[in-house]
């Protein structure tokens, strides 16, 4: 039997990936911890196999988390489940030390699947962040990086470097400000920054 | 029994009020949508007594549906469910015509409150919030 412990400020959701989890059959949820402090106490006292844990919880950052449970335990299997679309926070959570990394829009069969993938040792990515890492890899340094831009990232882009809001942004595109939003993540990731100012920066530097 | 249509794009989320909604003896999750199109396609096509609905969807948002829907089912009660404890989420939504809003991270007997609270043509909004309405409307 695999032991999770789920930690995530949602009880609804903890209750969801309970009810997912349990319903394979080889998976008990032992425990549940409702912020990073609550999940750090209960790594020490409850036998686990692993620790699926939300990036944003109140408090303590989530990365800041996990790199306390790997530091406390470099051989502790944690997998990241996030509502956030932006993928930069995959990267984020895989550098410091992750075995893989969900969004809460994942479906239940790949949240089994990646908990049982990560319990023998491997390391689970959806295929989203699968190809953003491939084209962290094979960018060609010669290149500008808004040059990697789609053009409807480089319409959000010159937007945001002129100052616009998002929700102006989604307002003037007709998108759901979500979907903005998942671009601006495209946009920080693609081309390397991690903030609205970074873009701002560029654009001027660049005549954009 | 009372029976209940969500609409939310997170798989988990659906899960979990399903399971919290089986511990009552009187409500149930009947049908489940993952955006507002295939919502209003099935409140056409089966009999509800209330809606979960996901402020922020992809494509159409939350907003947007309940707008539509309430055209279209001004009778029923909606009640919002959002990630965001933002008061001004909660205040849009009402002026919409939702019924009441809960936040994402509420105990799941606030969930259960908060659809009988609707169901009795109550509004339900946590007390931060309600006096941030009222004070709008007043």
């Amino acid at each position: 039997m695999i032991r999770v412990i789920v930690a995530d400020d949602h009880p609804i959701v903890r209750a969801g990936v309970r009810q997912i989890l349990e319903r394979g059959g080889d998976i008990a949820v032992v425990g549940e911890a409702g912020d990073g402090a609550a999940l750090i106490r209960m790594v020490s006292t409850e036998a686990h196999d692993l620790v699926l844990l939300d990036i944003s919880m109140p408090g303590r950052d989530g990365i800041d988390v996990l790199k306390q449970l790997k530091y406390a335990n470099p051989r502790a299997r944690v997998l990241i489940m996030s509502i956030h679309p932006e993928e930069q926070f995959a990267i984020r959570a895989l550098k410091a030390g992750a075995d893989g990394y969900l969004t809460k829009e994942s479906v239940p069969e790949e949240v089994v699947n990646a908990v049982r993938k990560v319990v023998r040792g491997g390391k689970y990515i959806s295929d989203r962040v699968a190809e953003q890492l491939l084209h962290e890899v094979g960018a060609d340094p010669g290149t500008l990086p808004h040059a990697a831009l789609s053009d409807r990232e480089f319409e959000v882009f010159r937007q945001i470097a002129a100052g616009k809001s998002l929700t102006g942004i989604a307002e003037d595109l007709s998108l759901s400000v979500k979907t903005v939003g998942t671009y601006r993540a495209r946009i920080l990731a693609k081309m390397n920054l991690s903030t609205n100012a970074e873009i701002i920066r560029y654009a001027i530097r660049h005549g954009l | 029994m009372i029976r209940v249509i969500i609409a939310d794009d997170h798989p988990v989320v659906i899960q979990g009020i399903r399971q919290i909604l089986s511990a009552t003896r009187d409500i149930r999750l009947a049908d489940e949508a993952v955006n507002g199109p295939q919502l209003l396609a099935k409140l056409s096509g089966g009999r509800f007594d209330l809606v979960l609905l996901d402020i922020s969807m992809p494509g159409e948002n939350g907003l947007e549906v309940l707008k539509r829907l309430k055209a279209q089912y001004p009778n029923l009660p909606v009640l919002m469910l959002s990630m965001h404890p933002d008061e001004e989420y909660a205040l849009r939504t009402v002026k919409a015509g939702a019924s009441g809003y809960l936040n994402k991270a509420s105990a799941p007997d606030d969930l259960i409150s908060a659809i009988r609270t609707v169901l009795r043509g109550g509004t339900y909004l946590k007390e931060g919030i309600a006096e941030a309405v009222a004070g709008c409307s007043g």
